[in-house]
């Protein structure tokens, strides 16, 4: 059972009995909010698990692509043999009983419809949360909450994790203040989980594209300089040209060539 | 009544079409040119969709809970009021189909677990909730009644008008005097002076008197 709080002797999962023992420890991310920012809180958690946890699981746990090529051998390789035979077969079965019972009813009849309309929901429900977020750094200004947290919680999967079937990705990745709130969160408390996967790539494809950025301007500007160079004295030999020109391509070297066919 | 189409309450019967449930009745209605929530921008639209959810989440859960998985309440209310239309054997085999659909679906969410105590806790929190947002305006959204308040209008007056076992339910709901003066608000500006039968009015005077 994730999430899982281990404290001393203590073992705790489910997030509402962690932020009780974390109170108790006089750990309070709420106490500056008013009465009225605490009963948001709720009412915005409420929507997370109305609206966008059934198209959560769905992604996870019930697409059968997903499923298959992502999440089980993910789950598997964490957990010891001989529950990794049994454990996320048992999750998906719990996630699909799960949507099927709270969403399914009439007049949806088909799984078809189900889909269709949780993911309808979800949707809306990412609209909402950025048009509540707006401009601001956190949920309630500057400091995070824990309305931040479940958001975080919620929105780190479907952005980071890199699936065959994304719709819920995609329509995330057209929400830009989301996206930013997310990324904010990662590089601020997660630093050191950067690995292996695809958005470690990213993040290596966005710092590559700054290097040549840098590297086309040092050139633009040594071409400058050698026109100069060219005008002032004629008898140059063409052979130091081809030199720095080649000096010049080695320079932009691996980027370069990884991003041009 | 139920709605012969889903058969869920509650649904409007407008010329030949029969709508059900709160959301595509307040979709219905918006495509012909009304709503109660255009005043609002667009974060208080996002702040209103999360307090419905929180109502349907918690307040409906509860009263499921309640009435179909606290024993003594599905036996002496429940069981009777449900299968009272239908001769027996069918009244028992609907209701005790009923009681387990409704025990699937709570175990699915993690209700399954629960005891009354940590329900009418939930119950609590979430009043306490719409009480700190309500303050002390007359709707949630300041002037102009919403659909949030529609709707938290329609299971709070059912709560602490439903005669049930013990109290315990309408009374964690009496604990926040600004709902319950949002209750009777709405009910007398809204419901009352349209019926003229006098045992409907003899009912009133006795969930007025449950108000109180």
């Amino acid at each position: 059972d994730i999430p899982v709080l281990i404290a001393e002797d203590n073992v705790i999962s489910q997030p509402a009995k962690i932020l009780n023992f974390l109170r108790k420890q006089k750990y309070n991310a709420d106490y500056e909010l008013s009465a009225k920012q605490g009963a948001d809180t709720l009412a915005y958690i409420a929507l997370l698990e109305e609206k966008l946890l059934p198209a959560l699981l769905h992604t996870f746990w019930i697409d059968a692509e997903n499923y298959c090529s992502v999440t089980k051998p993910w789950f598997a390789s964490r957990i010891a043999f001989p529950l990794n035979l049994y454990l996320p077969g048992k999750m998906s079965r719990e996630a699909l009983n799960r949507i099927l019972l709270t969403k399914g009813g009439p007049p949806l009849y088909s799984l078809t419809e189900v889909e269709a309309q949780i993911y309808r929901d979800a949707k809306e429900c990412l609209n909402l949360l950025s048009k509540r977020l707006g401009t601001s750094q956190f949920f309630f200004g500057d400091t995070p909450t824990t309305l931040d947290a479940f958001v975080f919680g919620f929105l780190a999967p479907i952005y980071k994790v890199c699936f065959p079937r994304v719709q819920l990705q995609k329509h995330l990745k057209q929400l830009p203040n989301l996206c930013r709130f997310c990324d904010d969160i990662l590089t601020c408390y997660f630093r050191l989980s950067v690995s292996g996967h695809s958005p470690a790539g990213q993040d290596r494809a966005d710092a590559n594209l700054q290097k040549l950025t840098q590297l086309v301007n040092k050139e633009s500007n040594l071409i400058e300089k050698m026109d100069d160079n060219l005008r002032k004295s004629p008898q140059h030999p063409p052979s130091k040209l081809t030199t720095l020109k080649l000096a010049a391509g080695g320079e932009e070297g691996s980027p370069l060539n990884r991003l041009s066919p | 009544y139920i709605s012969p189409f889903t058969g869920k309450v509650p649904f409007i019967h407008v010329g030949n079409q029969v709508v059900s449930e709160l959301g595509p009745i307040v979709q219905f209605v918006k495509a012909k040119g009304h709503s109660l929530s255009d005043g609002l921008d667009e974060v208080q639209k996002a702040e209103m969709k999360a307090y419905m959810e929180l109502v349907n989440n918690m307040l409906l859960t509860a009263e499921l809970y309640l009435q179909w998985c606290d024993d003594v309440t599905v036996e002496e209310i429940t069981h009777p009021r449900y299968g009272s239309p239908y001769p027996w054997p069918l009244n028992r085999i609907l209701s005790y189909r009923k009681q387990w659909e409704v025990r699937r679906k709570m175990k699915a969410i993690g209700w399954g677990g629960k005891t009354l105590e940590q329900v009418l806790e939930d119950v609590d929190q979430c009043c306490q909730a719409l009480s700190q947002r309500l303050g002390t305006q007359p709707y949630f959204f300041n002037k102009q009644p919403t659909e949030l308040d529609a709707l938290v209008f329609g299971h709070l007056f059912t709560i602490l008008t439903t005669q049930l076992i013990t109290d315990e339910l309408s009374e964690k709901v009496k604990n926040y005097s600004n709902l319950t003066a949002f209750c009777r608000r709405i009910e007398q500006q809204y419901f009352e002076g349209h019926d003229k039968d006098s045992s409907t009015i003899a009912a009133r005077s006795a969930k007025r008197s449950l108000l109180r």
